[in-house]
């Protein structure tokens, strides 16, 4: 799908829960979609902090379907680097995202996205704050090894108690000097927190390499495009203006549209064919 | 009347806060009773392991808090579900459950919450059906080894095609057949399919052993699990239909996706407290 001419747009399977993979490669290939970033979660794949499925048939499948994979996000489920020293949860943690990074490299992406969930909202802020950066410091250099890029970015207030905002995000870039660390941008997020789109383009430039794009209003995030109250279509102008050559990735709230994701993606389509 | 100690709080709610956090809000709400929600960051659990046992006891039975039931957390935020689609899923979901039931015996609970869990939204409704029952099955056995009773509670028409209303329950327990299988009537899920709390009663009787007993609309069926009042369910008509039935159970609140837990379990058992005697 190149209906914004210059942007890479990405579509995920987040929304395609309820359903085989099988059936959202066919409704990509359907809708004209040409890109992918694959949400690494059941019932699509199984990996936990002991070891994954074999993916040679997703590889396989994805090829067969013509669609190119940009990334792979690797879906948090209970785990999260914020957690204490010497827990289980966070041996566990890292186990999870090393076969995570294993599983991109044989899926023949270099881009893993995390999401930085888990923030506790009465633990100490400094310490856990401390306990992440160390973590991604392992993974960012364990992904190096294998030529490996991690995506983290901004989230949502609900889902952690940290990294929520550009300035955050920041200086989690920064206080980690690691090359192949990249930022995503979550659209809803920001504008949640009332921050300009431009900053992050600013701040970040060549190393803003993945924004997720969805609509939302107060009571929820992650709408189709159009179906929101957030001014989407100038965000696209302003990323076409700015030369953004990043990845655009259409990631949609998962219980809002899992019940029928081919329509969802209709509605998408419909609105940036408009654009 | 309801007892306050069949009242039980759930740490589901607190995800986003420590353990000692939610302790501490439970005895400020006036619970006596806790349902304890098997997942990270409180806990952990996983198709190997679970968290130790002592010191969790410890802390919520200092607390003056007495744990009556466990859920080990499903579907969501989790790998694991009770109608896991891929065989390689469905292993590792019924080692993880079945030591969700270990997990339960060894905190003192004597009941842990289950559901049907849920195929693709594309297959049939037979091998759907199929896939729940063999893990349940599984787990079952398990649970009567170790002497714990397995709670089932239908789900919404939105998260299942094979467990959301009484018959496709009643069907699910026939076919599992197994002297661990309760019933539980989670209220939201059973207003979703429209059904009332006592024809639960009607059809299972004192197989009934437990409640998820919080508020939700009626007029466009949603997720719910509110706070009691801040949705549109009748508390006095759902305390009367379990009076009705003598209903010696638990009645677990719960509430989800609060940004104030604490203050939200204070406000809901002021509302509830009208209703219960001590």
């Amino acid at each position: 799908m190149k209906s914004s001419d210059e942007l890479r747009l990405a579509n995920m399977n987040v929304h395609y829960f309820r359903y085989p993979f099988s059936f959202f490669l066919e409704n990509q290939a359907a809708l004209g979609f040409e890109s992918i970033i694959f949400w690494g979660s059941v019932p699509h794949l199984w990996v936990d902090q002991f070891g994954y499925e074999d993916v040679t048939t997703l590889k396989e499948m994805i090829k067969k379907h013509r669609v190119k994979l940009l990334a792979y996000a690797a879906r948090p489920y209970n785990y999260s680097l914020f957690a204490p020293m010497g827990s289980l949860q966070r041996k566990h943690t890292e186990s999870y995202y090393r076969f995570c990074i294993e599983i991109a490299q044989k899926l023949e992406t270099n881009q893993i996205c995390l999401d930085l969930w888990g923030a506790l909202r009465d633990g100490d802020y400094s310490v856990q704050y401390e306990n992440c950066l160390e973590m991604l410091a392992n993974l960012c250099t364990y992904a190096k090894g294998n030529n490996c890029t991690i995506v983290v970015g901004n989230v949502p207030n609900a889902n952690s108690a940290l990294i929520n905002t550009l300035d955050e995000v920041q200086r989690l870039k920064d206080d980690l000097q690691m090359e192949n660390l990249k930022i995503a941008l979550d659209v809803c997020t920001a504008l949640e927190n009332g921050e300009k789109i431009e900053d992050w383009l600013n701040i970040f430039e060549k190393d803003l390499s993945i924004v997720y794009l969805a609509d939302g209003r107060h009571t929820c995030s992650g709408c189709p495009l159009g179906y929101g109250c957030y001014p989407i279509s100038k965000i696209l102008r302003l990323l076409k203006d700015q030369r953004f050559s990043g990845t655009v990735a259409l990631k949609m709230n998962r219980e809002q549209s899992e019940l029928n994701p081919t329509r969802t993606d209709r509605i998408n389509i419909s609105y940036l064919s408009r654009t | 009347m309801i007892k306050r100690k069949q009242i039980a709080g759930m740490n589901q709610n607190y995800r986003q806060y420590s353990f000692d956090y939610f302790l501490e809000s439970q005895v400020m709400a006036g619970y006596q009773s806790v349902e304890l929600w098997l997942g990270a960051p409180h806990f952990w659990l996983d198709s190997c392991s679970w968290s130790d046992c002592k010191t969790i006891r410890q802390k919520t039975n200092a607390a003056g808090l007495a744990i009556i039931a466990a859920t080990t957390p499903s579907g969501g935020a989790f790998q694991y579900q009770y109608g896991a689609q891929e065989p390689f899923h469905r292993k590792r979901s019924v080692d993880y459950f079945s030591n969700g039931v270990r997990f339960t015996a060894e905190l003192g609970a004597k009941i842990m919450s289950i559901n049907s869990g849920w195929g693709y939204w594309n297959d049939s409704f037979d091998i759907e059906f199929a896939r729940s029952a063999e893990i349940i099955s599984a787990v079952a056995k398990v649970a009567q080894t170790e002497g714990v009773m397995l709670a089932l509670e239908s789900l919404t028409g939105d998260e299942t095609r094979t467990g959301y209303t009484i018959d496709q329950i009643k069907t699910l327990v026939d076919v599992v057949d197994s002297p661990s299988v309760y019933l539980m009537v989670d209220v939201v899920a059973t207003r979703y399919s429209k059904e009332k709390t006592q024809q639960w009663f009607d059809v299972f009787g004192e197989k009934v052993i437990h409640c998820h007993f919080q508020d939700g609309d009626v007029k466009n069926p949603s997720a719910g699990h509110y706070v009691w009042g801040d949705g549109e369910f009748k508390l006095e008509e759902e305390i009367e239909c379990l009076i009705h039935n003598d209903y010696r159970g638990y009645l677990t609140q719960e509430i989800c996706g609060s940004s104030d837990p604490r203050n939200d379990d204070i406000r809901n058992m002021r509302v509830l407290s009208r209703f219960l005697e001590d």
